[in-house]
């Protein structure tokens, strides 16, 4: 039991951050849950205290106001051991092409806000000389494809952001956690049809992240490594032919 | 468009099925709806939670609110379910007052069909220990309604069959236990007569069921075995490794579905035979809570052993002084005319709660029968049977029974102040409730 370590869940509405909320606090973890209306959780606060019996607290966020980070910082009762970014929309593709707008909400809530966050935070993790960022980036920024381009660049900046965060600080005592999932079934993508094979929970996702906290790595969840390594080994003249 | 069934696989009807996270995505979609139904777990048996225009399935809505640890009293979203409740609270010392056959059900359900558990003789049903509930009435508001507040709503509500509005939480009470251990007594009985007698002689215990031998002929029909329990005082079980054990990790799944000829008379009595030779000879012993309340939950997907035409479930209960004529009617009819009975389970029943909640002072008998035609022309014939003797129908489990055969003696005007008239599941329709 790690006892009275903090973890910080920022985007703490998203399935996937519940899921690694209860996964957590089972394991003894004291919950900061960051969020935009984040009276919202309430009873997801309440379902934590009661069924774990750690400390949880609430704040609000909004990833795009980039000016609040440092105050928002300030007023965690304690700098967390882990901060783990699960912010993310789907945005609509077809959609957000024809709007500057869409788009660039699509890609400022998948990159820039948490890019800059998780930046903030591994400055004060480096400056104490401990911590762990986790940040839950996705395959689709492995390569652009028609179907949901917007999102895979901004997801392909993250993890870019997450790569060269970890390089820097890798002779610090700070890890850099990517996790990549697939296809997963969650409220985010309640409105697509997705093949049960390659399709996780976000259960399995808190899981892996568990175990995987304190690794300076790119995670795949399975079997999206090698479903990756397929999809980029086609030569772009093919790629562009095919509809994905 | 979903296929959806109850626990008993038959009848299986499509429909679209929504699955809410939070009260105001749920009020959202009952807002815009003309016709649905809500849906806990998919535990009761027959087509109650089913609408074919729209099922809105309760279990994400899962958030434990409010927990007092020294009166046991717990507030919840109605999508929880008991199974959680025990992994979460026994460790605590609390338990459920009362809890049916299986953990898996939503305290919705539990609410909406008023279920009962082997206490009944002495605690009554579930609704006995729901302190308030908060539902979505028939005018379109959120409102609590409780013994003081609102009480007619909460009585229709209980074993309402969800037809008064969604229940969106709850405010139940548990009960103090010291230990995760029940200290079982079994007691063999040879005939029918002695079945009846005994639960009468044992009414005492807080938990007592009947397991009986539907097959048997002769100067053993109706023969039995009750099973009693307590739960265990923490200085019985010291020498256990644990005071509040842990739930049992599935043991074995059933794997596929069953050749249905594989149940009938001949393998059933054979089995039925088999038990209660193994049992009648045990006497008192210890067993954790899981194996005692919920011995069919270790199996998961029991309800596959009936083959992929599934099965449908028969209880209803009968006045105690009609018992014994009515049993005797209903065990001969089941040796005459049916095949596959599997599972047949006795208990006695203390007074009800009334309204539209099915347990009423009597005995009540749970039948399993493989679906097929000819189980399901006896089902109607036992169901007629029952009419005849002033019985009555636990509506969880029914999935046969035409509006006539319905025991509709309740005020029917009065239930209609509180129905809410969007709310229609494919039994209510089939009923006319």
């Amino acid at each position: 039991m790690s006892k009275n370590k903090t973890i910080l869940i920022i985007g703490a509405k998203s399935d996937i951050a519940i899921a690694v909320a209860h996964k957590f606090a089972s394991e003894g973890f004291n919950l900061q849950l960051a969020a935009r209306n984040s009276s919202e959780l309430d009873e997801v606060v309440s379902d934590l205290k009661i069924r774990h019996e750690i400390n949880v607290s609430a704040y609000e966020l909004d990833i795009l106001e980039y000016e609040t980070f440092s105050d928002f910082i300030d007023s965690l009762g304690c700098l967390p051991d882990i901060a783990l970014c699960a912010v993310g929309i789907l945005g609509n593709q077809t959609d957000d092409e024809k709007s500057f707008l869409n788009s660039s909400l699509v890609m400022r809530t998948n990159y820039e806000g948490p890019s800059l966050l998780l930046g903030e935070i591994a400055n004060r993790f480096e400056v104490r000389g401990s911590g762990s960022i986790i940040g839950i980036s996705s395959v689709a920024g492995d390569r652009g494809r028609a179907s949901n381009y917007i999102y895979g660049s901004a997801k392909s900046g993250f993890t870019a952001f997450l790569s060269g965060l970890r390089n820097r600080l890798h002779k610090s005592n700070v890890n850099v956690l990517t996790v990549l999932p697939g296809f997963v079934k969650t409220k985010m993508t309640l409105h697509l049809k997705l093949p049960t094979a390659i399709t996780s929970t976000s259960g399995k996702i808190a899981s892996l992240v568990y175990k995987s906290k304190s690794k300076s790595k790119i995670i795949y969840v399975f079997p999206w490594k090698i479903i990756m390594m397929i999809i980029l080994s086609v030569p772009e003249s093919i790629f562009k032919r095919l509809k994905l | 468009m979903n296929e959806l069934s109850g626990w008993g696989r038959y009848p299986k009807i499509k429909t679209k099925e929504l699955t809410p996270q939070s009260e105001s995505e749920l009020l959202e979609i009952l807002r815009h709806s003309e016709s649905y139904i809500p849906r806990g777990n998919g535990r009761s048996y027959g087509d109650s939670a089913i609408n074919k225009d729209l099922t809105i399935t309760m279990t994400r809505m899962n958030r434990l609110l409010q927990w007092n640890q020294d009166s046991g009293e717990l507030v919840a979203e109605s999508g929880v379910l008991i199974a959680d409740i025990i992994d979460i609270f026994l460790p605590r010392g609390w338990f459920p007052y009362v809890t049916p056959g299986t953990k898996f059900v939503t305290l919705g359900g539990a609410i909406a069909c008023d279920v009962h558990g082997k206490n009944h003789h002495k605690d009554g049903s579930f609704g006995n220990f729901v302190n308030w509930i908060e539902i979505f009435n028939n005018k379109n508001e959120v409102i609590r309604c409780s013994p003081n507040e609102n009480s007619k709503l909460f009585h229709w509500t209980i074993g309402g069959m969800g037809l008064t509005g969604v229940i969106i939480r709850c405010s139940i009470q548990l009960k103090k236990v010291e230990s995760g251990w029940i200290k079982q007594q079994t007691v063999v009985n040879n005939n029918l007569n002695e079945t009846l007698q005994s639960f009468y002689e044992h009414k005492k215990a807080t938990y007592s069921v009947a397991w009986i031998d539907c097959l048997a002929k002769g100067k053993s029909f109706g023969r039995s075995i009750l099973m009693l329990g307590e739960h265990a005082q923490k200085s019985e079980v010291e020498a256990k490794p644990a005071n509040y054990p842990k739930k049992i990790n599935k043991k074995i799944t059933f794997p596929f579905d069953a050749p249905s000829f594989l149940l009938n008379n001949f393998t059933v009595s054979a089995f039925n035979r088999l038990y209660f030779n193994l049992n009648k000879n045990k006497q008192s012993s210890y067993v954790d809570w899981d194996t005692y309340f919920y011995p069919l939950d270790s199996i998961g997907d029991w309800n596959r052993m009936y083959g992929k035409n599934g099965f449908f479930q028969f209880q209803c209960v009968l006045p105690r002084e009609l018992s014994e004529q009515g049993y005797t009617k209903i065990l001969s009819t089941i040796q005459n005319k049916s095949s596959g009975t599997f599972l047949a389970v006795l208990k006695d029943f203390g007074s009800g709660n009334g309204y539209l909640s099915f347990p009423k002072e009597g005995l009540t008998l749970a039948l399993d029968f493989k679906a097929s035609q000819k189980n399901i022309e006896v089902g109607k014939e036992l169901t007629d049977i029952v009419k005849s003797l002033g019985g009555s129908f636990y509506l969880a489990k029914d999935a046969i029974m035409n509006s006539s055969q319905f025991n509709n003696d309740f005020d029917k005007e009065e239930f209609s102040k509180h129905r809410n008239v969007a709310i229609k599941s494919e039994q209510s329709i089939r009923i006319e409730l």
